[in-house]
Order: C-alpha cells, then structure tokens, then sequence
C-alpha cells in the first residue's frame, strides 16, 4: 500500500524545521504552535500523520514535573528515521527555488 | 507553566472536538488539549479551542490513516484484494529457523498469506480442503502446500503447475534433508520418491 505523506508541503516543513532544529529535544504542541505560527488545529494532525509514519514519537510529561490532578503535555520528538528523512526533505525543499504555492501555480519566472 | 483552568465555552469545544476522534485515543487527547489550554488566557483559550474544533476531522482523518498504515485496512486495498483475489509473489524467508522456504506476499495491498503451519500430510490435505479447485485460481495455498516437505504434487510456487518433476520448495536445504532421513530411516533422501 503506498504511504502518503505527512501533509501539506510548508506547514509540514514548518513543523520538521522546528522538530529537526534541535534533535532529541521533545517539544509539546504550544512549543510547535509558538515556533511555527502554525494553529493548533494544523499541527494536531500533522503530529498524528508524523507519528503514524514513525517520523515522530510522543510521550506523557515526565512525573517531576508533573503536578497530580493537572493535565499532563505531550512531548514530540523526531525519531532517528524521522530525523534523517526530515532533514533529507527539508534539503530537497530549500534546493527547490520558490514557496510551494508558486510552484503549484507555476508562478512566472520560477522554476517549476 | 499551568495558568487557568479552561473557560466553559473553551472547554466545551474542546469537548466536542475530543468527540469527533476515534474512541482509543479520546482520553489522550482530553489530557493535551486540557493541558495545551491551561496554558493560555480565556480569549486565547477559546480561540485556540475554536482552532482545536476546525482541526478535528483532519486529525480524525489523520489517526484513521495511522491505523490503516499500522495495519492495511481492506477498504482501502485493491478492489480484487477485498475480493480475495490477491496476486501472491514467493520471496525468502527472512527467518532463518525456516531457511529455504519462502513466505508470500500480495504485490498489490501486501498481505502475507498465513495458512495453518501443517505437516507434510497435512499441508496437501488442508490446500485441497480450503480450495478444493487447488491449482487453479488461487495458486497461493497450493504453493504454500508445495513448500511442505511432503508435497508430492511438485507443484511450482508461483504458477501452481504440478508440470515441474523437481521440487521447487527447498527440498534439498538441510534441514529438509534431515526431515527426510527422519521420516525415512535407512534410505537416502535422493532414493525417496515423493
């Protein structure tokens, strides 16, 4: 069965850049929203789509910090092969001259 | 930092989106939402919530897919897959206790195709049980019977010919020679006629 991607081309990038900016820290979703301007309606399911492609594991706050009868975070991390397709991706992106949606429209004077 | 507690109308979006999601995951997303909330101010509470609520069927979406790649869903495989008519190719056997024989594999939705592991005897009499038309349409469970050491058909594992005298199924591996001389004391495996 074929796989299909994480989702939208610059709100993906956004996401893994900021994922990919430093590896093996875990980030929660108001760190991701915060880095990348993104809402959190977007980057919900972009998290899900990463974590089912095994780009991107989670994990419950760690006790210490955790105070009892409060919510929990959820941390995010880029797995190894997550990291290593992230980072192989986002190359592939900046070589491509032009934002993805003027590529898509075949903006003049870019290369398609 | 754990700031308010949600706002009502905050809360009960949140509420309605962590409804919209697949049952196995409402309690996870109940404690993230709740916890990416206490993070904010009441007007922020409530705009993210509204973000949360226009985000759902999209996550929804998002973690139905993470199930079918997990595991491939028949709804989403080839039509003729969900018939049954999946178009099985013989490759090795990663596992090395089972060295010589082969598994198979849908090329179009990946199935693996698991018959009951059987004997020599067994294997035959299973395949002609479970497809009585064996060597016909379905060439699967014959070339899983014809990788038993028992087969006595020759059967090809790909084509489900019995036109091939030689056996295709790892007869001659070692572990099948010993199976041979243990079921057949005293003769040669080469003497023994399947």
């Amino acid at each position: 069965m074929s796989q299909r991607g994480p989702g939208p081309i610059e709100p993906t990038q956004k996401v893994l850049t900021a994922l990919a900016g430093q590896p093996g820290r875990e980030l929660h979703a108001t760190d991701l929203r915060a880095r990348t301007g993104l809402p959190v309606g977007i980057i919900y399911p972009m998290l899900a789509r990463l974590e089912a492609l095994q780009w991107v594991d989670s994990g419950w706050q760690r006790p210490p910090v955790h105070r009892p009868g409060s919510p929990r975070r959820r941390y995010y991390r880029l797995t190894p092969h997550g990291l290593a397709m992230a980072r192989g991706e986002l190359a592939r992106a900046r070589a491509r001259p032009g934002t993805a949606t003027e590529r898509r429209h075949g903006h003049p004077g870019r290369q398609q | 930092m754990i700031g308010y507690r949600p706002v009502a109308v905050a809360h009960y979006l949140a509420g309605v989106t962590v409804l919209a999601l697949p049952a196995d995951v409402r309690d996870r997303y109940r404690e993230e939402f709740g916890s990416e909330l206490r993070e904010l101010g009441p007007v922020s509470q409530v705009t993210t919530a509204a973000s949360l609520l226009r985000g759902a069927i999209a996550l929804r979406h998002a973690l139905q897919e993470r199930e079918m790649i997990i595991t491939p869903h028949p709804a989403t495989a080839d039509w003729r897959c969900r018939l049954g008519r999946h178009h099985y190719i013989s490759h090795p056997d990663d596992n090395p206790e089972v060295r010589g024989q082969s598994v198979l594999e849908c090329t179009r939705c990946g199935k693996h195709e698991d018959g009951p592991a059987v004997g020599p005897v067994l294997g035959t009499v299973a395949a002609g049980l479970a497809f009585p038309g064996a060597g016909g349409r379905s060439p699967a469970p014959v070339a899983r019977a014809a990788g038993a050491p028992g087969d006595r058909h020759g059967h090809h594992p790909l084509t489900g010919t019995a036109d091939s005298p030689r056996h295709h199924c790892g007869y001659h591996s070692d572990e099948n020679l010993k199976h041979a001389r243990g079921m057949f004391p005293g003769r040669e495996p080469d003497a023994i006629q399947w």
